[in-house]
């Protein structure tokens, strides 16, 4: 028996692949080009990927603005799916050894009838980003 | 059925030697300890993470958890794709557990002989084995890890 809650993720695709990102850490979504505050980061960058984007691709994507305690991070993300429920106990925390190669990756939600997706960890891109 | 590679084991007259499974990646065969092995599936469903950094090729769900996806081909001198490899092993290595994309693997037996191997031939490795016949490194898992996290590998 399943008692787990579901979570809502925002479902983005950037650098190539498919992510997650809590919901309870958008405070906003808006149209690159609209963009008016700190320079945003790229996702790719931050999670170590070879991520080349000219500024005109730049201007036709999303920037996701992540929240959390106190702390913002606008982030440039290649494309927004939607929005996606899954049940908590679907959303496996990665291994150690990835979380090694890979700290800002936090987990995997598994999904029936879809790809799984890599959960980014919210905490540990703001951390990143601001050090 | 995959497990019945592990469970139908060839034995063997001498003790001291490992039971192996080989494993082959394009041409290149190499000998994994099967007490290393928790299972043998075939093409598994990986969720890519890009870049390949280390050898990290993804993540995919097994009992229950995660587990590292990882290109075994660099460290044998194989460059194929890891995600077009069509049997995938789940390995125990220390604290970790890993799942390593491969081509074929035989059945689990002991070795027919063991001889030290050339120092240059293959990373990872400091024995050859021959098994049914055919001479191929014993593949040490831990120390590939090692290198994997130093960046070495």
């Amino acid at each position: 028996m399943n008692r787990a809650g579901p979570l809502s993720f925002l479902e983005v695709r950037a650098a190539g692949a498919s992510f997650a990102i809590p919901t309870a850490h958008v405070e906003r979504i808006v149209a690159a080009g609209e963009w008016a505050g700190e320079p945003p980061a790229r996702l790719g960058a931050l999670l170590g990927i070879d991520d080349p984007l000219s500024l005109e691709e730049e201007r036709g994507q999303r920037v996701v603005l992540l929240a959390l305690e106190n702390e913002e991070l606008p982030l440039v993300i290649g494309e927004v799916i939607g929005v996606t429920t899954i049940a908590s106990s679907d959303i496996l925390p990665l291994p150690p050894l990835v979380r090694r190669i890979a700290p800002r990756l936090g987990g995997l939600a598994l999904r029936e009838g879809a790809a799984h997706l890599l959960v980014l960890d919210t905490a540990a891109l703001l951390e990143r980003a601001g050090t | 059925m995959e497990r019945s590679l592990l469970q139908c084991a060839f034995l063997s007259d001498d003790p001291s030697l490992p039971l192996v499974l080989a494993v082959a990646l394009g041409s290149r065969w190499v000998a994994v300890r099967a007490a290393h092995v928790r299972e043998v599936l075939g093409r598994a469903a990986v969720v890519p993470i890009p870049g390949g950094r280390e050898g990290l090729v993804g993540v995919m769900a097994w009992r229950g958890r995660a587990v590292a996806v990882l290109d075994l081909g660099p460290a044998v001198g194989e460059v194929g794709l890891a995600d077009a490899r069509g049997r995938t092993l789940v390995l125990e290595v220390g604290s970790d557990t890993i799942a390593v994309p491969v081509d074929r693997v035989r059945e689990a037996r002991a070795p027919d002989a063991s001889k030290p191997a050339h120092a240059t031939r293959t990373s990872f490795s400091s024995v050859e084995l021959e098994v049914g016949g055919e001479v191929m490194p014993l593949f040490e898992p831990s120390e590939w890890l090692d290198a994997l996290e130093r960046g070495q590998a």
